[in-house]
């Protein structure tokens, strides 16, 4: 356990649920478990601050929710990304990639 | 990890959003996702080698703040439930009203029909709120006007508006506060002219000091008169707004210039703005000269602005205290003292009461009676939408077989009913709109505040309330029942003959005929009652008499020979015009019928107990002719009766009665002051003529007729019997009058009939509303007759099929409907009449000549509106019977 960690910048975080609910629906801690494993466990989220985030999503109308069992028969919430969630989706991609460059270019100007 | 994911995404139902918000389920969902998440971290570690503690302990710290993030999730998704209802409500709400408006498409003729219904209910409603909004709610047009009010005088026994004589209005004013103002007025009409303007007679105020203070509005032009004008009662005027618009072409340089009124010369000080009129008819205002404040005639209006928080019993107490001391003074003079429990007593009354108490009553009683206007309406267009429902039974029970709540069903109907109220009560305010110009225009004159009327902003928002109203009385009764059909009367198979439906329809149909039944029967009380108004016998002609006041100016008051030259010339004048067949001079026309009081000429040897009623009024000799008073012992006034012949008098009926000593009446003698300078002569009654009642509802006034020539008032009316159309005698008549005398105002000449109709213009007014509104209630029950008979015999075809088929003629199936639904229209009829007895009781001042129980206008309304009843379901029973049997089989 000695690889570096990073907290999830401000206001990422929805930006992350949303691509991870485009893989196809998922319970609140299957969202969190998909971070982790695709991060590598580098991406720290304070657990519990997860659900006010997804139940704003859903009052936004980005994600719906409804009440189903798991593989181990307990009964959880699943959210789904609505269409409006796909189109929010790519809203937030797109914002973000123009952050990543302008960042990048102020911090490893090219030619530096 | 990925789960087994939910195999149906359902969009939330609104019972579910619903039972979330109750208790605490919000937060029990929370909890069961927190710890399902918080179950799943603890075997997870537990995989990878944590002990159960240690895991649970971990996923714990991971979690981080339990509670707050607990807390701030039940907010978030609270708020999300909670909107989430309401965008479903509204949601649903749309749909409803969507497919409300495709029903209302699909039945055109319906539709049209409990529109054209609910907007005449609400159309009448609004027009007569309208006028009962201007009139009776809105505040008068002062500064803080709920701080004025009218203070009078309780006499007991006698009359409750008692006014103050002006040393009464001086004791009052010792209540008097900086905060607590009064001020006194009287009315007084007189000639007024105005500089390059004709003389014409107006009424104006005379006012005490603080008048214009009290009332707290700014001039528009000048000022107000100051403190030492009022103290010595110096002749400036103030103008009303109406006036100087009107008669002096708003001229703003009136100020300073010069107004003869009453012959004296006064100056304008100023104007007041449009809406300031206190009193409502007063045409200027001008300070109470000290003559008129030596006067002890008790004809004194007292007004008063209290402080702010002043309670009213507390000022009327002060004010009493100030009265009572001032009587006091006033009876220590007299030999008897005033009784305690004798003396009057003042009160408040706040000055918009005042204004509008005599037509308060009739106002509230139109609004009733538009209200019963709008009932039928409502009760129509339910009958209405009960019959649709009764025939879409099929529909409604099938939407229920597929799962259509009985809320859902219920909320349907409303919704139908509520796109009907909406369009109702749209059409209902531009009838209203339309309806008001003629409703003011038809008031009658004199009835107060008319130009604060108008369909404004609160009228529409209280008629949309309305609207809402209806909503539900129109729309509760057919709902419940479709909510009540059960899905398995379609299994049940067929229809089934008459049924509950029926009977509501019956019990509405009743329900509007019996409305109907009252307002008719209220009008047709009306009706009878402007009649005997109408036919009532006044005791004088007013056909071709044409009257003419003449109020002389001063100058040719004081000319030699004095008024009685001047009154003599403009007779002859008017006696040699063409057109005219006699004119001939009486203080006051027979249409008001009071002369001077007789108290004040001190007669003796009188009855005079019971005569303050009792008059004097001078007339020439022709007068009971030219006026139709018939004469009915002795003799008239004749041209022998002159100046320096013995002292007559002629005594009306009732003069004879009352105020003649017992014994013979033509012979009576008795002594008054009515001689030259008031000295006392002896006068002897020469004939007795018959009463005139100008006011049918008041007895007649007792009447002393005494010769012109002997006793003048210095004023006379001049009036003249004329050869049908009187369009050329007046011009001619005015030049030849102001060749003689410029400063008699010629504009209040009038036909003695116009005036005698204009005395009934109220009672007119109401019946034409009560008339017009009774008329629209009865064609609305007859529609809703119609429309059940018509639909009681689409139901019944099959039965009418098989009665034609067993051999019933057209004659048996006729009756059988039209007595079917004669049924209840007698039941209706019969409470209306029932319940318009009960409540005529009440509107018994209301009516002359007429009892409320007149058993021959009950039992006309009542045939009349069988007649009616008969007729509206005759229509359909006809097509029935008219009806090819074979065809009515087939129908099913």
């Amino acid at each position: 356990m000695s690889k570096q960690r990073v907290r999830v910048l401000q206001g990422t975080l929805e930006m992350l649920i949303l691509r991870s609910l485009a893989w196809g629906p998922n319970h609140g801690f299957g969202v969190l478990r998909h971070l982790e494993t695709v991060t590598r466990e580098t991406l720290v989220v304070e657990e519990g601050a997860l659900y006010p985030a997804l139940h704003r999503m859903r009052a936004k109308g980005w994600v719906e929710g409804e009440w189903g069992t798991t593989e181990n028969n307990r009964r959880a919430l699943f959210y789904r990304l609505t269409s409006e969630g796909k189109a929010e989706l790519r809203r937030q991609r797109a914002s973000w990639s123009v952050l990543v460059d302008a960042v990048a270019a102020v911090m490893e100007p090219a030619g530096a | 990890m990925r789960d087994g994911t939910p195999s149906r995404w359902r969009p939330e139902r609104r019972s579910g959003l619903r039972a979330l918000l109750r208790g605490r389920a919000v937060e029990r969902e929370i909890d069961e996702e927190i710890a399902f998440h918080l179950e799943s971290r603890t075997r997870q570690l537990m995989d990878e080698g944590l002990t159960e503690d240690a895991a649970r302990r971990e996923a714990s710290r991971r979690f981080g703040d339990h509670g707050h993030h607990r807390s701030e999730t039940a907010t978030v998704e609270r708020r999300r439930v909670r909107r989430r209802l309401l965008a479903e409500g509204w949601e649903a709400f749309a749909r409803d009203i969507r497919l409300a408006g495709r029903v209302a498409r699909r039945d055109p003729s319906l539709t049209a029909l409990a529109v054209a219904a609910l907007g005449i209910g609400i159309g009448v409603t609004a027009a007569v709120f309208s006028v009962a909004h201007g009139v009776l709610l809105r505040e008068l047009p002062y500064p803080e006007a709920e701080r004025l009010y009218e203070v009078y005088a309780a006499d007991p026994g006698a009359d409750r508006y008692g006014l103050f004589s002006h040393e009464e209005v001086v004791g009052l004013s010792e209540a008097a506060t900086p905060t607590l103002l009064l001020a006194a007025h009287s009315m007084a009409a007189q000639p007024a002219t105005a500089a390059g303007a004709e003389p014409t007679e107006i009424t104006y105020a005379r006012v005490t000091e603080r008048f214009f203070e009290l009332l707290g509005t700014p001039l528009l032009l000048g000022r107000a008169p100051a403190a030492e004008e009022y103290a010595e009662g110096l002749p400036v005027v103030v103008l009303a707004h109406r006036f100087w618009a009107g008669r002096l072409g708003a001229d703003e340089s009136v100020v300073g210039s010069r107004l003869v009124l009453g012959g004296t010369p006064h100056t304008v000080i100023g104007v007041m703005p449009p809406r300031f009129a206190f009193p409502e008819e007063a045409a200027l205002w001008r300070p109470l000269t000290p003559d008129e404040r030596a006067d002890d005639d008790r004809e004194l209006h007292v007004v008063t602005r209290i402080p702010a928080e002043a309670r009213t019993e507390r000022v009327a107490a002060a004010l009493d205290r100030a009265l009572a001391s001032s009587q006091d003074l006033a009876s220590s003079q007299d030999l008897a003292g005033v009784d305690a429990d004798q003396r009057r007593t003042a009160w408040l009354e706040s000055a918009r009461a005042s204004l509008i108490r005599s037509v308060r009553a009739p106002l509230l009683a139109l609004l009733g009676a538009a209200a019963l206007v709008l009932l039928v309406a409502c009760v129509n267009v339910s009958n209405l939408l009960l019959a649709r429902s009764e025939s879409r039974r099929d529909q409604i029970a099938t939407r229920q077989a597929l799962g259509a709540s009985r809320a859902s069903l219920l909320r349907q109907h409303l919704a139908e009913s509520l796109v009907l109220s909406v369009l109702g009560c749209g059409l209902g305010l531009l009838l209203g709109q339309l309806a008001l110009p003629a409703v003011i225009g038809l008031a009658p004159e004199g009835t107060p505040r008319l130009g604060d009327v108008a369909l404004d902003g609160r009228v529409v928002l209280v008629m949309s309330l309305v609207a809402l109203a209806t909503t539900v009385v129109t729309g509760l009764a057919p709902a419940l029942r479709a909510a009540r059909f059960a899905p398995a009367g379609i299994a049940a198979g067929g229809r089934r003959f008459g049924g509950g439906g029926t009977g509501l329809l019956r019990l509405f149909m009743t329900a509007q005929v019996a409305l109907s039944t009252s307002l008719v029967l209220g009008a047709a009380l009306l009706g009878a009652s402007f009649l005997s108004l109408m036919r009532f016998d006044r005791g004088f002609a007013t056909e071709d008499v044409l009257v003419l006041p003449l109020s002389l100016s001063a100058a040719s008051r004081s000319a030699p020979g004095g008024a009685y030259a001047a009154y003599d010339r403009i007779v002859e004048e008017a006696r040699a015009l063409a057109g005219v067949e006699a004119a001939e001079l009486v203080y006051h026309a027979p249409d008001r019928g009071r002369g001077l009081n007789l108290r004040v000429f001190q007669p003796e040897g009188l009855r005079l107990e019971d005569a303050s009623r009792a008059s004097v009024m001078p007339v020439t000799p022709g007068y009971f002719a030219v006026s139709g008073i018939r004469l009915l012992e002795g003799r008239g006034v004749e041209e022998t009766d002159a100046a320096g012949a013995p002292a007559v008098a002629v005594a009306s009926e009732s003069f004879a009665r009352q105020i003649l000593p017992p014994g013979p009446r033509v012979g009576a003698r008795f002594r008054h002051g009515l001689g030259p300078a008031g000295a006392p002569v002896e006068v002897t009654v020469v004939g007795v003529v018959a009463d005139i009642a100008p006011d049918p509802t008041r007895p007649p006034d007792p009447v002393l007729y005494v010769p012109h020539a002997q006793v003048s008032f210095g004023y006379a009316e001049l009036v003249l019997r004329v050869r049908g159309d009187d369009a050329g005698v007046l011009p001619a008549l005015r030049e030849r009058i102001w060749a003689i005398d410029p400063g008699v105002p010629l504009d209040g000449a009038y036909r003695l009939e116009r005036a005698v109709a204009d005395s009934v213009a109220s009672p007119r007014f109401y019946l034409m509303i009560v008339g017009l509104f009774a008329g629209l209630a009865v064609l609305l029950a007859a529609v809703g007759v119609y429309g059940v008979t018509s639909y009681g015999v689409s139901q019944r075809a099959t039965e009418i099929g098989v009665r034609s088929a067993m051999g019933a003629d057209a004659g048996t199936i006729l009756r059988l409907f039209v007595l079917d639904g004669l049924r209840p229209v007698v039941a209706g009829i019969a409470i209306g009449l029932a319940a318009a007895a009960l409540a005529s009781r009440a509107a018994a001042g209301f009516l002359f000549g007429v009892a409320p129980l007149e058993p021959g206008i009950y039992s006309g309304v009542a045939v009349a509106l069988a007649l009616v009843g008969v007729a509206a379901a005759a229509v359909p029973a006809r097509r029935a019977a008219a009806r090819d049997p074979l065809a009515s089989l087939r129908h099913e």
